[in-house]
């Protein structure tokens, strides 16, 4: 009986019961019950539909961008001594400027259109890309070099066989970190420079009291978020299965 | 003489996929006060699994462990181990003092009684001068003196020694062999050792018992004697000591399962 | 004596890059100001006492804000460590709110709660808690099996080992998590300021930006990177003070 009382959906059930409630009692439409919020849900579903795309869309080219490029500049940074010993303090200070704070300086050279929140985004993301795939290259292991030597690959073949594969699990970890980087300021970036996009259509809502399209709008954002991450997991899962494997091994022994 | 620690029909079985896997079967001795008994047996045998059920750290699947008459179910109060991997049963984020200190918990000792006998001990090992020093800055050979000081320290009568001596280069073992058995005469404790290498069992001990392959079985109890005093050269030259190695290593041959490499 | 060469030189190539961009000219000046007029540009704004309003209006909420959101966040780790209950509770409210950006819950949250001390307070702490308890509650889960074999040995009940052998090893992976939550603290301030418009640095950004004052917005860019570079080395103390022992390690192993 206790067990099912905690249980996370009887938890989560008995408060969207009791806010149900107190919204029944206020009768005001300024706080907005769950019923409401599914009501906003469904009117605005296609509309929803139609922003969130234009949202991910952004978030997926600006990720796309930082990728390409971050990633290549990060190894680079690690193998090459130079490239890091200037580069690395070069990052790490450009870490402490938020994202957002970039937003005015962008708005004048790239004005308000997708190429603008496409920077930002890409910026948001490229952070822990970089520093990350720096720090793989970095922590090598330098057996696996010699490995890579003694069984007589080039150069170019142990960079594909070897230095990539050993350095996927850190990188995987940034991708995770940029991914929900590039949502949330994609949102943040529709907030702040008004057009299109989920983070607009809050603004929006929220600005006419209109609280239980804008609850609505968040809903939608966090099952997307949840997708996001289930999705990023599977592939991990998938591609990554060696390196979770040996690990739990390592901690069972 | 009445035993210290004793075992009765112990078993281990984990659950598994798709059958559980049956890792010890029916496992009886007993281990007298001040005596050294090492456990050999071909690799993958349960050595481990036999030592956590011996201390009181894994629950035995049926059979019984009592230590001074008394069952065990946690680990009892004058029972310590060796763990085998050194470097992480140290604590990292304490010296090498602290750590020794860690075994001194049961005895109640003050701050600065606990910190004088630590450092003792670290002396006792061959680690003056180094009480300062957190576990990643010493040598592998150096760690496990550090794990032997903390097992000394909690003045067990029992010491359980899981291959404490696997991951250390040659010589820092031969050194590590002649401490641990003149420290175990010294502080009159018991051992029981478990080890892969025959040498090191004959070397060591009093009695060595020979495990069977999985599910693991006591094949046979090899008594030995010889001597108080043991030496890196001469020990290892006596007749018995080569007759006792031969008859537990063709023992462990036969053990070995069907196809294992050399 | 690197340790203090490599920021330099950073900052020095820094100055160099924006400095050969200007002097390039590929970007009209107006838009890419050099160095000292934007020093200039920061210095008037403290002659005003403008900057150090902002500094201090977004420093004291995101200070404030980061202190009080670790230590809940690290308070609800152990509390869900101790109850099973209490932690899948947590780990799927975790799941619902994570992917809220701060700023989808401002004008939401001004309508209830004003423009005051308490939007702040809100906002970061709905968004921000969530990396320091997560931190918390699976680092304890993932202890090294033979130091709690060594804590049993040596006669540690629940508590002692919790406090003697789970939680120091846990340190450095919820520290970690604290690191994190303290930049997003920062952002959520500097967000909330942008969409409510009334002050601090991220308001005073927006509002240079479109009075076309671009010097200003540099100084203030750069003091936002003050800011966050403060933050971060207040992070970085409180990581030697419990984990420097894990930085000793693995400048070692490495």
């Amino acid at each position: 009986m206790k067990r099912l009382f905690l249980h996370p959906a009887a938890v989560l059930l008995a408060a969207l019961l009791a806010w149900q409630i107190v919204a029944l009692v206020k009768t005001t439409p300024l706080f907005p019950g769950p019923l409401d919020v599914a009501g906003a849900l469904w009117d605005d579903g296609p509309r929803l539909i139609r922003e969130i795309g234009h949202t991910l869309r952004r978030a997926v080219a600006g990720f796309a961008l930082a990728a390409l490029t971050m990633i290549p500049l990060g190894l680079a940074m690690g193998r090459i001594r130079a490239l890091g010993f200037v580069g690395e303090p070069l990052v790490a200070m450009l870490a402490t400027l938020p994202p957002p704070a970039t937003v005015p300086v962008v708005m004048l050279f790239a004005g308000t259109g997708d190429l603008a929140k496409i920077l930002v985004i890409a910026y948001a993301a490229a952070i822990p890309l970089v520093i990350n795939a720096a720090e793989a290259a970095r922590n090598l292991h330098p057996m696996l070099g010699l490995v890579g030597r003694s069984l007589g690959l080039t150069r170019l073949e142990t960079l594909r066989l070897i230095a990539l594969p050993s350095a996927l699990p850190m990188l995987a970890v940034a991708a995770r970190m940029a991914a929900s980087a590039a949502l949330l300021v994609s949102i943040t970036s529709e907030m702040l420079l008004s057009t299109n996009g989920i983070g607009n259509y809050l603004q929006r809502e929220q600005e006419n009291f209109r609280l239980d399209a804008g609850l609505a709008g968040i809903v939608l954002i966090s099952v997307v978020g949840l997708i996001l991450n289930r999705l990023i997991a599977a592939s991990e899962r998938r591609w990554l299965g060696w390196h979770y494997q040996s690990r739990t091994a390592e901690t069972q022994a | 003489m009445t035993a210290l620690l004793e075992a009765g029909g112990l078993a281990k079985v984990f659950p598994g996929r798709p059958d559980p896997v049956e890792i010890l079967r029916d496992i009886s001795f007993a281990v007298a006060p001040e005596e050294f008994v090492s456990i050999v047996g071909p690799s993958g045998c349960g050595k481990t699994t036999l030592l956590m059920c011996l201390a009181g750290l894994l629950p035995p699947s049926s059979g019984w462990v009592r230590f001074r008459g008394q069952p065990v179910t946690d680990p009892p109060r004058g029972v310590s181990v060796v763990f085998q991997d050194y470097s992480r049963s140290l604590l990292p984020w304490k010296s090498a003092r602290e750590n020794v200190t860690l075994g001194m918990r049961r005895l109640g000792l003050g701050r600065a009684a606990a910190r004088d006998r630590a450092e003792a001990l670290l002396a006792e090992v061959g680690l003056a001068g180094f009480e300062g020093h957190f576990p990643w800055q010493l040598s592998g050979g150096m760690q496990q003196r550090v794990a032997i000081a903390r097992a000394l320290a909690a003045e067990s009568a029992l010491l359980l020694l899981d291959e404490p001596l696997a991951a250390v280069d040659a010589q820092t073992r031969a050194d590590l062999q002649d401490l641990l058995r003149g420290l175990a005469r010294k502080f009159r404790q018991a051992c029981l050792l478990v080890t892969h290498d025959v040498d090191e069992a004959v070397y060591m001990a009093d009695r060595v018992l020979v495990l069977s392959r999985r599910p693991t079985r006591i094949l046979r109890e090899v008594p030995l004697a010889l001597g108080a005093e043991r030496d890196q050269i001469d020990t290892r030259e006596r007749p018995d000591y080569l007759a006792a190695r031969h008859e537990i290593l063709t023992l462990i041959r036969a053990a070995r399962p069907e196809g294992a490499g050399a | 004596m690197t340790a203090l060469l490599r920021p330099v030189l950073a900052l020095g190539l820094l100055a160099a890059l924006w400095q050969a961009v200007v002097w390039a000219a590929v970007v009209p000046e107006r838009y890419f100001p050099p160095i000292a007029t934007v020093v200039q540009a920061g210095m008037s704004m403290i002659a005003r006492g403008q900057m150090q309003q902002a500094l201090f209006d977004t420093g004291s909420r995101a200070i404030l804000g980061a202190i009080a959101v670790n230590l809940i966040g690290i308070g609800l780790g152990l509390a869900a460590t101790g109850a099973p209950s209490l932690r899948r509770i947590l780990d799927t409210v975790a799941a619902i709110l994570q992917p809220v950006p701060p700023a989808a819950v401002v004008p939401m949250a001004v309508f209830a709660l004003g423009l005051g001390w308490k939007l702040y307070a809100f906002v970061v702490v709905l968004v921000t808690i969530w990396p320091p308890y997560l931190a918390t509650v699976s680092a304890l889960a993932a202890t090294n099996p033979v130091l709690l074999s060594v804590g049993r040995m040596a006669g540690f009940g629940p508590v002692a080992m919790l406090w003697h052998i789970r939680l120091p090893a846990a340190m450095p992976e919820i520290l970690a998590g604290v690191r994190y939550a303290t930049t997003i603290a920062l952002i959520a301030v500097i967000v909330s300021e942008m969409i409510t418009g009334r002050d601090g640095i991220g308001f005073l950004l927006f509002q240079k930006a479109f009075a076309i004052r671009i010097p200003e917005v540099f100084a203030l860019m750069f003091a936002v990177g003050l800011l966050g570079s403060a933050m971060g080395l207040a992070v970085s103390a409180v990581y030697r003070g419990f984990a420097g022992w894990h930085l000793a390690q693995r400048g070692r192993a490495a």
